[in-house]
């Protein structure tokens, strides 16, 4: 099944495009079928990378998202099969048999198969001076940024899991944290919300959301708030972090003719097929995981996609749709 | 990959009293998005040989350096003249931002 790749370098069996859970777990399978398979991503392990603390993962009591990232991706290259680059596809289309790749770094593959699992992109907050402070005090990447603001004051938005251990975290560098969350309860497991009750450096701004974002001189410096907290409509900050929750990004399925539903999920069958032949799709940017995205559910759906793959392209004769339909409606 | 690593030892000789424009990398072993841009920094070596210098620093090995020029994200890169920052880029970008940057600096 692998000749491919001897007859070029650049054609694949498979081109995984997204190097989180879901793809690197294909990653292995695939190889284990003596699959060649390109892994595409601009971050080994996405998400879980920057990740505080995973602790929801089956066989690690808790472990550093860097550290469970880093075996994922240990894991995939481990075979030669696989080969896994720091890299992000910005084009995609079939051409006869094969799809046609191009990547932000400029570099071109081809490969027999795709297996969409881009995870998703983060919600931005769309108020004033977001943009202009991005990466100049607004941040969404707490493990990533975190230690530029020791013994600063920060505030972190959002009140799900990724918003309560992004608070948590921020508690251990920053001077004073701010835990801002429109409503006055939190989506995020209580295991965490108890946890960071503990941090006395952080305060809690419910129901309340941020509207505007000032600073000068490309140096953020607060917030202003829709309510006043605390008797002031706006607190001095010098830095926002944005864990406003996430969502999939539907151009790739576009380029290749796969359906999404209105939020922007790929739509799969149970055995990760989508609406367009030798395209799958696994992860958090499918309609599988759209209810509960978690590492172990793309994982899960990661292995399942490549098991069909395999036996797909062993199968010429197959039929795209005999695995049950694909709902698009 | 630059030859020249930065750090808050060597960062007066090598960037502040440089004689060609410096481009400093502010990046960390950990960075998914600072690993992503790497081949067009390596491009960037090259083709400025001669012109301009690009170099490496570690922010979690220097945080001193990174602090004092107020790099709140990685990757940051900072092209330094005559010992003054004239211009930066904040985050991947794309190789077109990179050579804006860098002839500005020539």
């Amino acid at each position: 099944m692998a000749d491919t790749k001897k007859e070029s370098p650049n054609v694949y069996d498979v081109a995984v495009i997204g190097a989180g859970p879901a793809g690197l777990s294909a990653s292995v399978y695939l190889s284990r079928y003596k699959l060649s398979n390109l892994v595409l991503g601009p971050e080994y392990g996405g998400y879980v990378s920057t990740t505080h603390l995973v602790e929801d993962y089956l066989g690690f009591l808790t472990v550093s998202g860097l550290e469970l990232a880093d075996h994922f991706t240990k894991h995939a290259q481990n075979y030669q099969d696989a080969e896994v680059v720091a890299d992000k596809v910005t084009e995609m289309k079939q051409n006869g048999k094969l799809f046609d790749l191009k990547t932000w770094n400029g570099k071109e593959y081809q490969a027999r198969s795709v297996l969409i699992a881009t995870g998703t992109v983060h919600n931005k907050l769309d108020v004033p001076g977001e943009k202009e402070f991005e990466g100049h005090g607004v941040s969404y990447c707490v493990t990533c940024d975190a230690a530029f603001f020791k013994n600063r004051r920060v505030a972190i938005v959002g009140g799900g899991d990724s918003g309560a251990k992004g608070a948590l975290h921020l508690a251990d560098f920053a001077s004073e944290v701010y835990w801002i969350h429109r409503r006055d309860t939190f989506r995020a497991e209580p295991i965490w919300v108890d946890r960071v009750k503990e941090k006395p450096n952080v305060q809690f701004v419910m129901e309340n959301t941020i509207t505007e974002i000032v600073g000068k001189d490309n140096k953020l410096t607060g917030v202003k708030l829709a309510k006043p907290f605390e008797g002031k409509s706006n607190i001095a900050l010098d830095g926002v972090f944005v864990e406003i929750g996430s969502h999939p990004d539907k151009t790739l399925p576009g380029m290749v003719g796969a359906t999404t539903d209105g939020d922007g999920n790929l739509i799969v069958n149970n055995h990760q097929r989508t609406s367009a032949e030798f395209v799958w799709g696994a992860g958090d940017n499918t309609t599988a995981s759209a209810l509960f995205r978690q590492i172990s559910t793309a994982v899960s759906e990661g292995s399942i996609a490549a098991g069909d793959i395999y036996e797909y392209l062993n199968d010429p004769r197959a039929d795209w749709h005999s695995k049950g339909p694909i709902v698009t409606d | 990959m630059p030859e020249l690593t930065i750090t808050t030892a060597n960062f007066e000789s090598e960037v502040l009293k440089s004689d060609l424009p410096v481009l400093v990398d502010f990046w960390a072993t950990w960075c998914g998005p600072c690993k992503m841009t790497e081949p067009i920094v390596d491009e960037l070596t090259e083709e400025q040989k001669g012109k301009m210098k690009v170099g490496k620093l570690d922010v979690d090995q220097h945080p001193e350096i990174s602090q004092q020029y107020n790099v709140m994200s990685i990757p940051t890169f900072i092209v330094f003249k005559g010992g003054e920052p004239i211009g930066s880029l904040v985050g991947a970008q794309p190789k077109p931002e990179f050579d804006k940057l860098v002839q500005s600096a020539l």
